[in-house]
């Protein structure tokens, strides 16, 4: 089939983005798994969509494509231009803006009247028209109404099609949509808004600027989308989980909240799985597949589960059933309050006191330690001493050290 | 639907296209610039043959259209969800809007839905009137293009009292703070929520030249043991960086950073522990060699417990 700069479907060029973003230094014989086809086709895609933010290394094993970009420099993520990238028919888009300049009269329509009009009025203009029966244009017609683009009625037998009451003035929304489209997790779809609004020339000054932010996840926003409903309506999903050894396995589960890290750049959907009773979490990039099924009869119980342990959940870790505590004591001289600041403002349970004039102690009980190590390792030089019920714990720092040794 | 034709360039192309041609302004030299300015970079290729070919029925090959109205898409099921989404934010309070509206719309997820689990605990004040008073000055001023007197509270030091251009507002996710980056001396951004007073002045901020931040090299080498790859090339994928692979599982990656950001950067790298090693800057390579040594010394007791 000849290349297409338009895609039906998303999963495949997420799969590249993700790859492109994350590893630029893998060349094409690298990507193993996929065809030398497929990888040509979904790279001149990402070139066409993302244009100079593609760039090409080279080294003695051929040559690597990445995304590169200064996430602080950037003002809108660019990668939102990926999903403007939909395919469709001639039909589709034929309909489309006929439909809409039909009901653009704000009036009630019979899908009679409707093939009527378009027939009369409109496909006379061209050479070979194209005749559209009652199917296809119902079809449309309720596709649109899923969209929340067309109102549906029905009076008796009779249904009728209206475009939807919009009296939304977005130009009111104009800074937040410019700020909240960079920062919320289904951020593309503020993105679309801000087309409009840059269509309606409102003020378009790139006001905003983010620094940490992670931009490859917009990658995952449909994902997101089906997380969201199942979350906002209780309900159960299906998904398939793809690991880094990309085994797939199949999970049902009530998806309870979606975990965010603002530090390394991963998203978790936290969830109790159906087969086992167990919390889970799942990393948003590994779902593929996403259905949303029936209403979570115990959702409420779930969430309860939950609110016993959040509180000791240190990263996403919530499977264990005991805590394990953890005590660290940190030394912080005079004129160092920035230190007892940052123990504050980056502990994200447990309690911090202080022992004297030059020692502050950390203690919580948490799910699984071993997730703290990260955190514990940005305080070397100045962790006086250390004790946790979890031994692997402080075997692991003692090991870090020999290692970081000089 | 988040990933639908309807939000795609090329509808949004051909909505632009017909509006011209319903002025009877078309011309192939413009569906060129429309389908360049608005599309991909092979976009033209399909769309303007589409047209002439009379394939897509909505524009005829002498560039005139039968559609009456120029085209406007109503507002989306799915927008006016984000929309309600983010008036339930706590930021919102920052943004002149009526909490009112969208009343019978359902959000796309609650506040509580979401948690931002390694979000430092000390974000700015959202609900305080003084602090959302001065972020919309400085958002004002920097849309009419004009100076700000400030004075600012710094966490070491005197109150800085100072008339500045404000450029850009910047947010960071990491630390929930806004801080307003200016054209002031070389102190240029400022924490907002460390500014007591903010006026907005009649004078215009002319003479701006380009701001931009001093930027450093980071250079390491990393070694792939349990998934460090994976977790670093993520954890790092902010800022912009080049990596190769050099040995079976090691890894140099360059990675450019904002020199007022030194310290952060340096604590980024030890939270790795022994995966990542640094090559440069010497200064990062000192001060981790330099905590390293000290934390075997007050291990010391642990070491003897082995």
């Amino acid at each position: 089939m000849a290349y297409q700069e338009l895609i039906k479907n998303f999963e495949n060029i997420r799969g590249y983005m993700n790859e492109f973003f994350i590893y630029g230094f893998k060349t094409r014989e690298e990507y193993q798994d996929k065809s030398s086809r497929s990888y040509d086709n979904e790279r001149r895609r990402i070139k066409s969509y993302l244009g100079d933010l593609v760039t090409f290394t080279q080294n003695a094993k051929g040559r690597g494509v990445f995304i590169s970009l200064d996430a602080s420099a950037t003002t809108r993520n660019p990668l939102y231009k990926a999903f403007k990238s939909k395919s469709f028919t001639a039909k589709d888009i034929t309909l489309h803006f006929i439909m809409l300049d039909i009901l653009s009269d704000r009036r009630k329509h019979t899908l009679k009247e409707i093939i009527e009009r378009i027939d009369s009025v409109y496909l006379d203009a061209f050479e070979e028209p194209v005749f559209f029966d009652e199917s296809t244009l119902r079809k449309k017609l309720n596709e649109y109404a899923t969209l929340g683009i067309v109102e549906i009625t029905k009076e008796g037998r009779c249904v009728s099609y209206q475009i939807s009451e919009d009296n939304i003035r977005l130009a009111d929304y104009n800074d937040a949509v410019r700020y909240f489209a960079e920062i919320n997790p289904l951020g593309v779809v503020g993105s679309y808004i801000r087309d409009r609004l840059d269509d309606e020339n409102v003020n378009s000054m790139d006001i905003f600027s983010f620094k940490n932010n992670y931009l490859m996840n917009a990658y995952d926003s449909e994902i997101l989308e089906k997380v969201f409903e199942g979350i906002h309506e209780k309900k159960i999903i299906e998904f398939t989980n793809i690991n880094m050894s990309k085994t797939e396995t199949e999970w049902k589960a009530i998806p309870l909240k979606l975990y965010i890290s603002a530090d390394g750049g991963r998203n978790y959907l936290m969830a109790k799985d159906i087969e086992y009773g167990q919390m889970r979490a799942f990393r948003i990039d590994y779902i593929r597949k996403i259905k949303v099924c029936d209403y979570a009869i115990n959702y409420n119980k779930a969430i309860e589960d939950f609110d016993k342990i959040k509180e000791h959940i240190w990263g996403v870790s919530c499977q264990n059933k005991t805590f394990e505590h953890i005590q660290i004591d940190i030394h912080v001289a005079e004129h160092e309050d920035y230190i007892v600041s940052r123990l504050n403002r980056e502990k994200r349970c447990g309690k911090v006191t202080r022992l004297n004039d030059t020692t502050y102690r950390f203690e919580a009980d948490v799910c699984d330690c071993i997730e703290m190590l990260p955190w514990i390792r940005t305080f070397f030089g100045r962790i006086e001493d250390i004790k946790c019920d979890n031994k692997r714990v402080i075997e692991i720092l003692l090991d870090d050290l020999m290692k970081m040794g000089i | 639907m988040v990933f639908n034709e309807i939000y795609g360039c090329y509808y949004n192309a051909v909505a632009k296209m017909i509006s011209l041609a319903i002025d009877g302004e078309l011309t192939e030299e413009n569906m060129y610039d429309i389908a360049r300015k608005y599309c991909f970079e092979e976009s033209a290729l399909t769309i303007i043959p589409a047209i002439k070919n009379e394939e897509w029925k909505v524009i005829n090959r002498e560039l005139e259209t039968p559609i009456l109205n120029k085209p406007v898409l109503p507002v989306t099921e799915i927008e006016k969800r984000w929309l309600k989404t983010i008036l339930m934010d706590k930021r919102i309070k920052l943004f002149k809007l009526d909490n009112d509206r969208l009343t019978d719309v359902e959000p796309l997820y609650l506040p509580e839905d979401v948690v931002y689990f390694d979000k430092y605990a000390d974000g700015d004040p959202y609900d305080n009137e003084e602090y959302i008073k001065i972020f919309r000055t400085i958002l004002q001023a920097i849309k009419l293009k004009k100076k700000v007197d400030i004075e600012y509270a710094p966490a070491k030091g005197d109150m800085i009292k100072a008339r500045m251009i404000p450029i850009r507002i910047e947010y960071s996710d990491k630390e929930d703070k806004f801080r307003v980056v200016t054209a002031f001396n070389n102190m240029r951004k400022f924490n907002i929520a460390r500014i007591t007073r903010c006026e907005l002045t009649d004078e215009d901020a002319t003479g701006i030249s380009r701001y931009e931040n001093k930027q450093k090299k980071l250079v390491f080498e990393l070694t792939d043991d349990k998934n460090a790859l994976e977790r670093a090339m993520r954890k790092f994928a902010r800022y912009k960086k080049e990596a190769e692979k050099v040995d079976e599982d090691k890894y140099i990656i360059n990675l450019y950073y904002d020199a007022d950001d030194e310290t952060a950067v340096l604590i980024e790298v030890m939270s790795f522990g022994p995966v990542i090693r640094v090559l440069e800057p010497v200064s990062i390579k000192r001060e981790m060699q330099k905590r390293i040594s000290k934390q075997k010394r007050l291990f010391a007791h642990l070491f003897n417990d082995i």
